[in-house]
C-alpha cells in the first residue's frame, strides 16, 4: 500500500491532541512552534516537573526536524518537512515527531536508538557523559546526545516506525512517553 | 575589560560576564538552533579576560533549558575555565535548578563528573 502522508496524519491525531503541526520547519517556524506549545503547557497548568520534561523533549524532537528531516514535495515545491503532535490522555503524555530519511540513514539511526533502548539508568548516564565529553559533533548533529537526553529525561524507551515512501526516502516517526 | 552584556530572546540567554567582580552569569534558556554563533563571543571574551584574571572567578548558570547544540558549547565554556583554574586562579560554579527539576540538576552533576571544577549546586524553591 502506498504511504499517504495526510492518513498518518489523520490516524495519529485524536481529540485528546494538544497541539499539531505539520509543515515545513525553518528557524522562524521552530520558535513559533515551541512558544505555542508553552502556551498550551501553560494554560493546562502542568506540574513543573512535567512541563520541564515536555518542554525539554519537544525542543529535541522539533530542533530534530529542523537538522535533519529530509525534503518533501508538498504543493509542487520541496520543501524541509516535519511533523509534531502532543497528545495528553488517560495513558500519559506522547509526543511523536515524523520527518522523511533517506534509506541509508534509517538503519544507521534506528540501530543507535536500539542500543541506547538497551540500556539501564546507570548506563544511559555512563554513556551520556562520555559522548558529551569525548564526541566531536557538529551544529547540526549531536552525536546521540539528542536520542539519550530523551531517553533519560522521559524514563521511557524511545519508539520509532517507518515505512517507506516513493522514491529513496522513508518515513519515520519517533514517539517519546512521559 | 569591558564587561560583556547580551540581552536574552526567546532561545538565547542573558549574558553578564564582568572582570572587575569576576562574575560570569548565564540565565534563561539556550536554544538556538546554531549555538556554536551564539558562544563564539562568550568564548571570545573568556580567552581575553583567562589572560587577565586578577581575582576569583564565580560563574552563575542560572539555565532554565538547554538543548544539545548548546551543550557542548557549555563544556568548552567550562573547560576554558578549568584552564583558568589550573594556572592557580579559583574558580566555583553555582549550578542553579528550580525546586523538582531533577533534569536540571542532573545536567550540573553530569558537567561536574566531566570538569574539574567545583560545583555547588543551588536548589531555588518557587517564590
Amino acid at each position: 500500500m502506498n504511504f499517504n502522508l495526510n492518513q498518518w496524519f489523520a490516524e495519529n491525531v485524536s481529540e485528546d491532541t494538544l497541539f499539531y503541526y505539520k509543515g515545513s520547519v525553518g528557524s522562524k517556524r521552530v520558535t513559533d512552534i515551541l512558544e505555542k506549545i508553552e502556551a498550551i503547557i501553560d494554560e493546562k497548568d502542568f506540574p513543573l516537573k512535567e512541563r520541564k520534561k515536555i518542554v525539554n523533549i519537544l525542543i529535541e524532537l522539533v530542533q530534530n526536524l529542523y537538522h535533519h528531516g529530509e525534503k518533501f514535495e508538498i504543493d509542487n515545491e520541496f520543501k524541509s518537512y516535519g511533523s509534531i503532535i502532543f497528545t495528553k490522555d488517560s495513558e500519559g503524555i506522547k509526543m511523536l515527531s515524523a520527518n522523511f530519511i533517506k534509506v541509508e540513514k534509517l538503519k544507521v539511526f534506528t540501530d543507535y536508538i536500539d542500543h541506547t533502548n538497551s540500556l539501564g539508568p546507570d548506563e544511559l548516564k555512563s554513556l551520556y557523559r562520555k559522548v558529551l565529553a569525548n564526541r566531536h559533533f557538529s551544529e547540526k548533529g549531536g552525536g546521540g546526545l539528542g536520542i539519550i537526553n530523551m531517553i533519560r529525561k522521559s524514563g521511557n524507551k524511545l519508539k520509532y516506525c517507518s515505512q517507506r515512501t516513493e522514491g529513496e526516502n522513508f518515513f519515520l516517526v519517533l514517539s517519546v512517553k512521559i | 575589560m569591558d564587561t560583556l552584556i547580551i540581552g536574552s530572546s526567546s532561545k538565547t540567554p542573558k549574558v553578564v560576564f564582568d572582570a572587575d567582580k569576576g562574575e560570569l552569569l548565564l540565565e534563561g534558556r539556550s536554544i538556538p538552533e546554531n549555538s556554536i554563533d551564539f558562544y563564539v563571543p562568550l568564548m571570545e571574551w573568556l580567552e581575553v579576560y583567562s589572560q587577565e584574571v586578577k581575582t576569583e572567578t564565580v560563574v552563575q548558570m542560572k539555565l532554565e533549558y538547554f538543548n544539545t547544540s548548546s551543550s557542548k558549547c557549555i563544556l568548552d565554556f567550562f573547560r576554558k575555565l578549568e584552564i583558568i583554574s589550573k594556572r592557580g586562579h579559583k574558580v566555583t560554579v553555582n549550578w542553579y535548578f528550580e525546586e523538582d527539576d531533577e533534569d536540571m540538576m542532573e545536567a550540573g552533576e553530569d558537567y561536574d563528573a566531566i570538569v574539574g571544577l567545583p560545583f555547588m549546586m543551588v536548589e531555588q524553591k518557587e517564590a
